[in-house]
């Protein structure tokens, strides 16, 4: 399975990373008073949001064409969780998420989402 | 038609952002799983373009632009300045390229220092054959493709740019060590499309990487692509994104974007 593309420093991400993890709970408010929560989701969710400052045109190209190419078919790919070193086989990332900007000659920058898939 | 270029002939300026939005279908179970269909339709991309400094030259030329995209049904090709025009620049041997019939295309390995995957070009015939891919598009400016070349032994290369009409070509000296070559050139596409050829003297084998395409006047650092390059038809620059900023005679600040 292919890997998240590599920066020239040999890292996979730049800090900080955001990571959301646990389960999905909706609080509900009662007319007379107090309320409930329960869990909207009984998985585990976990996503990472990443994002890069700094990078080389080439680096920008290369995580924008992996995003996209992801994106676009539906497919997965295994992605390290950054803070535990877990590898993680089956990821996606949020089409929705995908952003680039080139503020100048090797100042560009990229962000993107990208949730583990449960079995 | 083609976004214009500007007087130092490049499309556009830094700064500029790029983003994706997806339309697929979803469903939440009560049990709590998920279900993702797939994409209903392609992702679309915007691109928020910004220039400063625009002369009245160079401003009219966009304006002009952006009020002809109002009577056009399809929009217009806009080439991706984040990415390499030709598609699959890792894998001539797919059939976004066509090899003349004595040439044969095997291919090597990757690069290390991210130059991406060598082929080895070889032409077993007695007169030049060339290897090529078409993009389909309209319109003229200055394109720049380039490679990077090497040979056992010392031969010669040639770069071509075709349209029906013109044709723009150079020659290069290949050697034993890597060699980056360009052709920058103004081509004007009537009719599609526009060939990126790479020319192979009789008997000549040499390896090649790097391959790019682009739509200005020198090359940037290469952009790797597996599939789809940065071409994009129908694309269109939004409603009411285009903004005027005058701070003097001859000093402009532009900016809008474009959606494909």
């Amino acid at each position: 399975m292919e890997q998240f593309p590599i920066l020239r420093s040999g890292g996979i991400v730049q800090y900080p990373v955001r990571t959301k993890r646990g389960p999905v709970r909706t609080h509900v408010e009662f007319w007379g008073g107090g309320g409930q929560t329960y869990l909207r989701k009984r998985s585990d969710p976990l996503s990472w949001t990443i994002r890069y400052s700094g990078l080389s045109e080439e680096e920008a190209a290369s995580l924008l064409e992996f995003c996209e190419r992801y994106a676009e078919s539906g497919a997965f790919f295994s992605f390290s969780d950054p803070s535990t070193g877990v590898v993680y086989d089956k990821c996606a990332v949020e089409a929705d998420s995908i952003a680039a900007a080139s503020m100048g000659v090797n100042a560009y920058e990229f962000g993107a989402t990208i949730n583990r898939i449960e079995e | 038609m083609l976004l214009p270029q500007l007087s130092s002939n490049s499309a556009v300026q830094f700064q500029m952002r790029r983003s994706t939005a997806a339309y697929g279908a979803s469903n939440q179970l009560a049990s709590g799983s998920l279900i993702l269909g797939e994409n209903t339709r392609p992702l679309r991309r915007m691109w928020e373009l910004s220039y400063r400094g625009l002369t009245n030259e160079e401003l009219a030329e966009l304006a002009e632009f952006c009020n002809s995209l109002d009577a056009t049904v399809d929009g217009f090709v806009f080439l991706d300045p984040f990415n390499n025009m030709l598609n699959c620049s890792e894998n001539l041997t797919t059939s976004s390229w066509a090899a003349d019939p004595t040439v044969t295309v095997v291919e090597g390995a990757q690069s290390n220092s991210g130059e991406g995957r060598v082929h080895l070009l070889e032409n077993t015939g007695s007169s030049e054959q060339s290897i090529r891919q078409e993009l389909e598009l309209t319109g003229g400016g200055r394109f720049c493709a380039s490679c990077l070349v090497r040979s056992d032994t010392p031969g010669e290369v040639g770069l071509r740019l075709n349209s029906s009409t013109e044709s723009s070509s150079a020659e290069f000296q290949s050697r034993s060590e890597w060699n980056q070559v360009y052709l920058s050139a103004d081509v004007n596409v009537a009719v599609p499309p526009l060939a990126f050829c790479i020319d192979i003297p009789p008997g000549g084998a040499l390896q090649v990487k790097s391959l790019q395409l682009e739509y200005q006047p020198f090359p940037s650092r290469y952009k790797p692509t597996r599939e789809k390059g940065g071409v994009y038809a129908n694309a269109r620059v939004l409603y009411q994104s285009y903004q005027v900023v005058q701070h003097g005679p001859e000093w402009f600040d532009c900016s809008f974007q474009i959606e494909a």
